[in-house]
């Protein structure tokens, strides 16, 4: 631990040495221990030791930034030196103002686990069997064709000239699988299922008799008709389609250029009351709860939508300096466009830390058994090509069923769903209560009604 | 590099690893980030280290480092052949490579323009042109967002069967995003290019003629109207072919997805497309985004023929699934099984040394034919033209949903009105069935696609026509 901060503390002098009076050192090390399944069979595994720098320097309201994989005392002096050059090649941001202060940061619970950092790999290709035997034994037209059991150890350290000094360290484990099932002339959509968590409490078994199931059931399916229809939306379908509509639109970047569609509405009304989101940083055991955020800012919890009105938006320091206010602790280092991939060398945006959505009473089951005629959503397909600004949506529901007489019938064929994803915040009709973590979205499944539903 | 990576090869069977791979990498990274004329951040990086990948008992093991330092390269081998021998416990069908004969090889690149001799005030400036472009082109712009990277850097890679190689690594990259606003009507829209020659792209595709590309395309989606939803003939552009090819196609025909039970696994030899479509995947193309000419496991690329005149001939192989279908050739039926060629393809491709390589696209099109643009539009009373797309997938089961930035209804034979906020779905095979002429002119177009991994890919083709495509569209 002391190692990590001596690095970032390294760093800061000697940038400061090299004539840079604002500098902030980042680096994390992350070490990954995967058993890959494919077709059926594990014949892959995989060890992965990424560590690296990232150096930030602003001269004279330029900023500039550097970044290395190692991070040896010769290493670091180098990358001081290059952030220092890239920032004096660089134009001045008026909008600049400083680096954030030391401030406490908070206690999280559930995001370590010593037994995950001491597990060897063959314990995990353990947990990978358990996964894999469970689908295989649902029924033999089940093709277990991609999948993994995965965990992670990461530590991250921080420091900058205004005194922040942080050090954290989180575990994972994963299990994850999709299936295919096959029944010519039937193929089923993939289908995917998983289960994730900060300590070793995972249940593979779960995970591989559900992306079985899931693939069985949707083998054969029938053509929709196009309407109007109530629809059930699993934990998948929203992670897709907010993620590229409602998260977009509640980050201050996004609205400080207006590219917004909730720029301007805080204090209104935008969702329907039974939903309320608070991007909470601390979440106990939450897939994305930390210390810190990648500026060494607390994590904290936010209220973003209160019982449908707009409460906030999420800022970095950068963002938040700029209006004159405190950061909310949403700085992300994960932002990249396939040209990096590791932390340090992804200068900080904005992402939400957990979306915590509050749960409602009503049970799953019961949520199916009330719709006469509609449809329930495990994932969409195509999210990525929503319009951010506008938030219209043009997506292909699957895999997906059909609902009839409260009760899940058959898988439904190329189902489209349009529309807008904040009409469709403004329809949500019930919030069930079995809340999951799937990845930053921490929700129960969501009915919205009125949901347009185009085929062929 | 050579002494060093032959001496690891050579530890790697010590660990008892039937097949031992090494690939190390130097790279150095220029990123720029550009928001509404404002330089958000230029970042120098610089990476180095090595992935290890052996094959022990039938199972993959891969390693990998952020050094090249040799001790640290020996660990790595021993921890690789740890983690294969961990997985190779309940193996049922082992992993063999399909032979191929060993290349020893340098290759050096010779850019157009060095972008490491191009200053980071030149590569700002060029990047701030496109942006005062976009804003001057029309008072609704609000927003727009560039990022822009060179990567350049050398590649070694060795193994056991013999192969060295020494690549150069080199790709120029830029994104542009932009958005604009009138009232309620938002209006986004995207461009990217690519090459593998150098800085020299700048010439050809000008921050002049780009910005004017995507500020026009603002201007028409704010005065666009949504489309009607349902079935409805289509000509569709060289960027919509392209991404038709990659994403709807192309995924299919990558080896790994078609053994895992695409829908392509019962179609080999057979017809899936109309006569008129030619489907390649080609790593050499000159400059090409998604051209080497080695692949990641020293294979050499080639232009892979994969459905011609409509028919499945071929497929993407990497090494391990090129022996899985040799194994599987007697399955295929008597009468089609001469029509179809399996061999490693040069398809293997890892994004870094932190990652192993996997099956993944090259430069994927359709091959133009003989319709001219009036031809194609001339017989058509009511459809659309769709030019260029938001963004798209596909799924196993051959549907695929592609979101569309740019069409224009089609009236009478003639191009009218735009339309915004459209998409375009279906099922692959039955609309490459409908595809009743094909054009003969030709572009293609730099992309990025998403495996797990990133990889540099181009993609395009001439335009088409579809008899039917299903058209979806926001309210």
């Amino acid at each position: 631990m002391e190692n990590l901060l001596e690095i970032v503390k390294l760093a800061v002098e000697e940038t400061e040495k090299a004539g840079a009076k604002e500098v902030e050192a980042y680096v994390s090390w992350n070490k990954g221990v995967e058993v890959e399944i494919s077709q059926g069979q594990i014949a892959k595994s995989s060890i992965t030791i990424d560590q690296g720098i990232g150096v930030r320097v602003i001269i004279d309201k330029r900023i500039g930034f550097a970044f290395t994989n190692s991070f040896d005392e010769k290493t670091v002096k180098e990358v001081a030196l290059k952030a220092v050059k890239s920032a004096k090649a660089n134009k001045p941001d008026e909008d600049w103002k400083e680096f954030p202060s030391p401030k406490p940061t908070p206690t999280v619970e559930d995001v370590f686990d010593r037994k995950i950092v001491e597990m060897d790999v063959e314990d995990v290709v353990k947990i990978a069997l358990r996964m894999l035997d469970a689908a295989i034994s649902y029924d033999k037209r089940v093709i277990p064709f991609t999948g993994s059991s995965f965990t992670t150890y990461v530590k991250e350290a921080i420091a900058n000239s205004q005194g922040i000094e942080e050090y954290d360290e989180g575990t994972a484990i994963v299990s994850y699988l999709a299936s295919i099932a096959r029944d010519p002339p039937h193929v089923s959509p993939y289908c995917a299922e998983f289960d994730a968590n900060r300590i070793l409490k995972i249940d593979p078994e779960w995970v591989g008799k559900e992306a079985a199931r899931l693939a069985i059931e949707s083998l054969k399916g029938e053509k929709v008709e196009k309407g109007e229809y109530p629809v059930i939306f699993a934990q998948d379908a929203l992670l897709s389609l907010w993620t590229y509509t409602l998260v977009p639109a509640v980050r201050s970047d996004y609205v400080q250029r207006d590219r917004s569609a909730l720029k301007g509405k805080i204090g209104q009304e935008v969702a329907s009351e039974l939903l309320t989101i608070i991007d909470d940083g601390i979440y106990k055991g939450g897939l994305k709860t930390s210390k810190f955020d990648g500026e060494g800012v607390p994590r904290q919890k936010t209220p973003i939508i209160e019982k449908g009105v707009l409460k906030e938006y999420l800022y970095n320091n950068y963002t938040a300096r700029k209006e004159d206010r405190e950061s909310t602790g949403n700085a992300d280092r994960s932002e990249s466009y396939g040209v990096v991939r590791s932390p340090y060398a992804i200068i900080p945006t904005i992402a939400p830390s957990n979306f915590f959505v509050k749960p409602g009473t009503t049970s799953p089951e019961e949520m199916i058994n009330e719709i006469k005629r509609g449809f329930f959503v495990k994932d969409v397909q195509g999210a990525h090509s929503s319009n951010p600004e506008s938030g219209e949506i043009s997506v292909v529901a699957t895999p997906c069923w059909k609902i009839e007489n409260g009760e899940i019938t058959c898988a439904a064929k190329s189902a489209m769903i349009a529309g807008n994803i904040y009409d469709m915040i403004k329809n949500i009709a019930v919030v069930a209560n079995n809340i999951r973590k799937y990845d930053f979205l921490i929700s129960p499944w969501i009915r919205i009604n009125n949901v347009k539903i185009v085929t062929k | 590099m050579k002494d060093e990576l032959m001496e690891i090869v050579e530890y790697g069977h010590k660990t008892g690893a039937s097949y031992i791979e090494v690939r190390a990498q130097s790279l150095s990274k220029t990123i720029i980030s550009t928001k509404d004329g404002k330089v958000e951040v230029v970042t120098e990086g610089l990476e180095r280290g090595a992935g290890i990948r052996v094959l022990v008992n039938g199972a993959w093991g891969f390693a990998t480092i952020g050094s090249l330092d040799v001790n640290s390269l020996k660990t790595a081998v021993e921890d690789a052949a740890k983690m294969a021998k961990a997985a190779s416990k309940k193996v049922r069908m082992p992993v063999t490579l399909f032979e191929v004969k060993s290349v020893e090889d340098v290759v050096k690149i010779k850019p157009d323009v060095d972008p490491r001799g191009v200053s980071v005030d030149e590569k700002m400036n060029t990047v701030l042109k496109i942006d005062r472009t976009v804003f001057s082109y029309d008072e609704r712009v609000k927003s727009c967002t560039i990022s822009y990277a060179d990567i350049i850097g050398t590649q070694y890679f060795a193994n056991s069967d013999g192969t060295y190689i020494e690549q150069d690594k080199l790709y120029v990259w830029s994104r542009i995003f932009a958005s604009a606003k009138e009232g309620d009507i938002f209006a986004s829209g995207r461009e990217e290019i690519g090459s593998t020659k150098g800085f020299g792209i700048w010439e050809k595709e000008t921050p002049e003629k780009l910005g004017e590309k995507l500020g026009e395309r603002l201007k028409l989606q704010l005065k666009a109207k949504t489309p009607k939803g349902g079935g409805f003939p289509a000509v569709l552009g060289p960027e919509i072919v392209g991404v038709f090819a990659h994403e709807a196609f192309g995924h299919l025909a990558e080896a790994d997805l078609t053994f895992a039970g695409s829908v392509i696994l019962d179609k080999l030899g057979k017809q899936v497309a109309s006569e008129h479509v030619t489907i390649v995947d080609d790593g050499t193309v000159e400059g090409g985004f998604g051209s080497f000419k080695y692949d990641d496991e020293g294979v050499s690329a080639q232009k892979t023929v994969l459905v011609k005149d409509g028919i499945v001939v071929s497929l993407m192989f990497d090494r391990e699934y090129a022996a899985k279908f040799e194994a599987l050739r007697r399955k295929i039926p008597e009468d089609v099984r001469d029509l179809f060629e399996i061999k490693p393809t040069g398809n293997a491709r890892a994004e870094d040394f932190r990652v192993p390589p996997l099956i993944r696209m090259r430069n994927t099109y359709i091959s133009p034919r003989d319709y001219s643009f009036e031809e194609l539009i001339e017989d058509i009373d009511f459809g659309y033209y769709i030019v260029s797309f938001r963004g798209g997938q596909a799924n196993l089961d051959g549907t695929f949903q592609v979101g569309v930035q740019e069409a224009y209804e089609i009236v009478k034979g003639e191009v009218g009105e735009p339309v915004r906020n459209m998409s375009i779905s279906g099922n692959t095979l039955e609309t490459l069935l409908k595809v009743d002429a094909v054009g003969k002119d030709f572009k293609i177009n730099a992309g990025r696609c998403g495996k797990g991994q990133t990889a540099f890919i181009g993609d395009g083709g001439p335009h088409l026509r579809v008899r039917e495509i299903l058209i979806g569209g926001a309210r």
